[in-house]
């Protein structure tokens, strides 16, 4: 579960949804696309070290009291304890939409935990929309050959809300965590002025767009062309550019402000 | 007496399978622990394979033996799904507690064309299938989707367990599968 712990997975599930007990919902619907990435089941293989790690239980007790949870130590614990039981029967069972049914029953445990200070409701709400995203995004790739088939479960759930959304922010398939990561970091340096943006037009069309989709959470036409296209990116900017970004030095000594 | 040596070496087996693993148990120390020559082991087993297999087998047998006594004691479905689910959890949360046979078997074979693996599969489907019938018997529409919900509980309390002992994973998993079983309903 280390993956789990890196800044990309934290940054999905913020970008997915926007309040506390939504988060609490969204971390499955981000957990089911991460496992449905290539490569990632074959890094479980024969591992039994699928625990938690202490970050993702901070960020869990963190959000779960933000979320005015009654306990957040406990729900943080109940939904690890979701979540890792999915991901081992994800990994065991592909077929059983594991995780779309851990996020509902994430919901039902969060709206229990947090429904003591007469905001049921929104919580209610703002979780069902996460469930409906997860459902969604989970239909999206069933779709995707070869498909397995659609638990009556889901598509109960979809019947029975009519809430649902379109899913915004789908991880980019076909793109490997750590470049995504990688990309993600990279666009934040921009911003910030610490290194120099390249210029968009003067990079092939491919890579632009492969790039322009990770920073925007699309889901590309071409997943393989993409990987391939963000990695020689990086590689490039690695090789070409990454010289020329200034890291202003901690202690503010030789920081530069402007008034 | 062969059937006595046959249980023999199972038992002397699946005590290794279960403390260090089932990969990490090579037939050589399952044959020094027991004390007795290849030859003999291999006239019982024709191979790890089926060794690993009977080991299976036993668990289960005994885990269903030990529910099955449990769930008898109560009277309508739904304090039958809620005590089946305690006393799986409650197993767990025992110190002698080495994770369940099938879970950690699937997970070092993880091929899923290998015997072994389909017959950890079939295990957690019978776990599946037993908790899908009780909730059913309560009468909710969602039976299914409450079992599956259920056994990722109980296997995810297992891991848990196994990594962190004492947070008291225990007991909130039995909290949380009260509040799974309360708003299937």
């Amino acid at each position: 579960m280390q993956l789990l712990d890196s800044e990309w997975f934290f940054r999905m599930v913020e970008q997915q949804e926007h309040t506390p007990a939504a988060r609490l919902v969204a971390i499955f619907t981000v957990a089911g696309q991460w496992i449905s990435a290539p490569g990632i089941k074959d890094m479980f293989a024969g591992r039994q070290n699928m625990q938690a790690t202490a970050r993702l239980k901070h960020y869990l007790i963190e959000t779960a009291q933000s979320a005015k949870a009654d306990n957040p130590a406990m729900l943080a614990t109940q939904l690890l304890i979701l979540l890792q039981g999915a991901i081992a029967e994800e990994l065991r069972d592909p077929g059983a939409s594991a995780l779309q049914n851990a996020a509902m029953a994430a919901q039902a445990v969060v709206v229990r935990a947090c429904s003591s200070h007469g905001r049921k409701r929104a919580v209610r709400w703002s979780a069902m929309a996460s469930v409906v995203l997860a459902v969604t995004a989970a239909l999206i790739w069933q779709v995707r050959p070869p498909a397995p088939t659609i638990s009556p479960a889901s598509a109960m759930a979809m019947q029975r809300s009519p809430y649902i959304r379109a899913a915004e922010h789908t991880m980019p398939m076909g793109i490997n965590p750590s470049e995504l990561e990688a990309a993600l970091n990279l666009q934040e340096k921009f911003d910030r002025g610490i290194c120099p943006a390249p210029h968009l037009l003067a990079l092939p069309q491919g890579q632009v767009t492969a790039y322009m989709n990770v920073i925007n959470f699309r889901t590309p036409e071409n997943p393989a062309a993409d990987r391939e296209n963000l990695h020689a990116f990086l590689v490039w900017f690695n090789q070409a550019q990454a010289s020329e970004c200034y890291y202003a030095p901690s202690n503010g000594h030789t920081l530069v402000t402007w008034r | 007496m062969a059937t006595q040596m046959r249980e023999y070496i199972l038992g002397v087996a699946s005590d290794l399978f279960s403390s260090q693993g089932i990969n990490a148990t090579s037939v050589d120390a399952i044959v020094a622990k027991a004390d007795i020559a290849k030859v003999t082991l291999y006239k019982y087993f024709k191979s790890k394979e089926q060794l690993i297999l009977e080991y299976l087998r036993e668990y289960d047998d005994r885990l269903w033996k030990k529910l099955s006594a449990v769930t008898a004691q109560q009277g309508d479905a739904t304090s039958k799904l809620s005590a089946l689910v305690d006393a799986m959890l409650d197993w767990i949360g025992d110190p002698e507690f080495k994770g369940f046979a099938f879970i950690n078997a699937s997970v070092e074979f993880p091929q899923t064309e290998n015997p072994v693996h389909q017959t950890s599969l079939e295990f957690a489907q019978t776990l599946r299938s037993t908790l899908a019938s009780l909730a059913q018997q309560t009468g909710i529409k969602n039976a299914d989707t409450l079992a599956l919900q259920l056994a990722l509980v109980v296997e995810g309390t297992a891991i848990t367990e196994r990594t962190q002992r004492g947070t008291g994973a225990v007991e909130h998993a039995k909290a949380l599968a009260k509040v799974l079983i309360d708003s299937a309903h």
